[in-house]
């Protein structure tokens, strides 16, 4: 039971030392910075307020959006959708209709979206930013798009 | 010289129509509420119009129950203003309301002719409203919502 031999030193060493190694050898990017946006409805228009937001590519985005109608019985939501793809989108929300939540399931061209919500109710959702650019968001209740949309900018990394 | 005179007299008027109007948006209790309200009710007309290319007729109740709904912020809106302006806009309203009420009547014949008179009946109806209320506080036709296209969705280049 005495001291270890230097050599045995050297492996019990070597052991403490391999988590480090294999950590540093992972390359691992910085965790994603969480980002929170609001958003909200014009009251009972249809519109968002504000009509334009704005985070970096790669961040987590937590978005929370508040509907702030105070008469009209109306569901709104937000959904990130692709550029160029407004028409595609809006009628295919038509088609998935009120029991997927006017909401395509699965649509590739529907980057993030948060599920309906009614007046005086918030809802959420999470989502990786995409490359930079500009990316249309909608309300794809049947009809609303035409008026509740805005632009996500989406800025380079520095 | 008649032509100054004609100019003189018509910036006269002018004038005169402008101080009138801004003194009858001043003379209003709550203009912003009223603005809102005239808005909100132009959304639901224009939200119910848009249901007639697709013809989504089964959606018109809807919206002739939002239409209901809607008119409660009009009321609020002029919840203060004098008894004998609340009866004209109570009128108006009512008058709007029952057009509203015959969309929702008329969609379930599917008769798209009777159903499209019926919509452009309400648009009447609010365009009535309206012209109770001082002209900036009117919501323009055609001119909802953000963006240059206003009410016809993102831009081109994002479309």
């Amino acid at each position: 039971m005495g001291a270890a031999s230097p050599s045995r030193r050297h492996c019990l060493l070597l052991v403490g030392l391999a988590p480090l190694a294999l950590a540093g050898c992972g390359r691992r990017e910085p965790p994603a910075p969480v980002v929170d946006l609001m958003i909200e409805t014009n009251g009972d228009l249809l519109e968002f307020k504000p009509t334009e937001l704005t985070c970096h590519a790669g961040d987590h985005v937590r978005l929370t959006f508040r509907h702030t109608g105070k008469y009209v019985n109306v569901e709104h939501n937000w959904a990130l959708i692709l550029p160029h793809a407004f028409d595609a989108v809006t009628a295919a929300a038509v088609k998935a209709g009120e029991e997927h939540g006017w909401v395509p399931p699965g649509d590739p061209r529907i980057l993030a979206a948060t599920p309906m919500c009614g007046k005086g109710q918030a809802v959420m959702t999470e989502f990786i930013a995409p490359a930079a650019g500009d990316y249309p968001f909608i309300c794809t209740f049947p009809g609303h798009a035409q008026s509740m949309w805005g632009v996500l900018h989406v800025l380079e990394r520095s | 010289m008649s032509k100054r005179i004609r100019s003189v007299a018509l910036l006269a008027c002018v004038v005169l129509v402008t101080a009138a109007t801004v003194a009858r948006t001043a003379e209003l209790q709550a203009p912003d509420e009223v603005k809102n309200a005239l808005r909100i009710l132009a959304y639901v007309q224009d939200d119910m119009a848009r249901k007639l290319p697709s013809h989504s007729y089964a959606r018109l109740p809807h919206e002739s129950q939002e239409f209901t709904e809607a008119s409660q912020a009009m009321r609020d809106a002029v919840a203060r203003e004098p008894a004998a302006f609340k009866a004209k806009v109570e009128g108006a309203l009512g008058k709007a309301l029952a057009a509203s009420d015959t969309v929702a009547e008329i969609s379930k014949s599917n008769d798209e002719a009777k159903i499209t008179t019926a919509v452009g009946a309400v648009d009447a109806a609010l365009q009535v409203l309206n012209g109770l209320f001082p002209e900036p506080l009117r919501p323009v036709p055609g001119q909802l919502g953000p963006g240059p296209g206003r009410g016809q969705g993102p831009p081109p280049g994002l479309r």
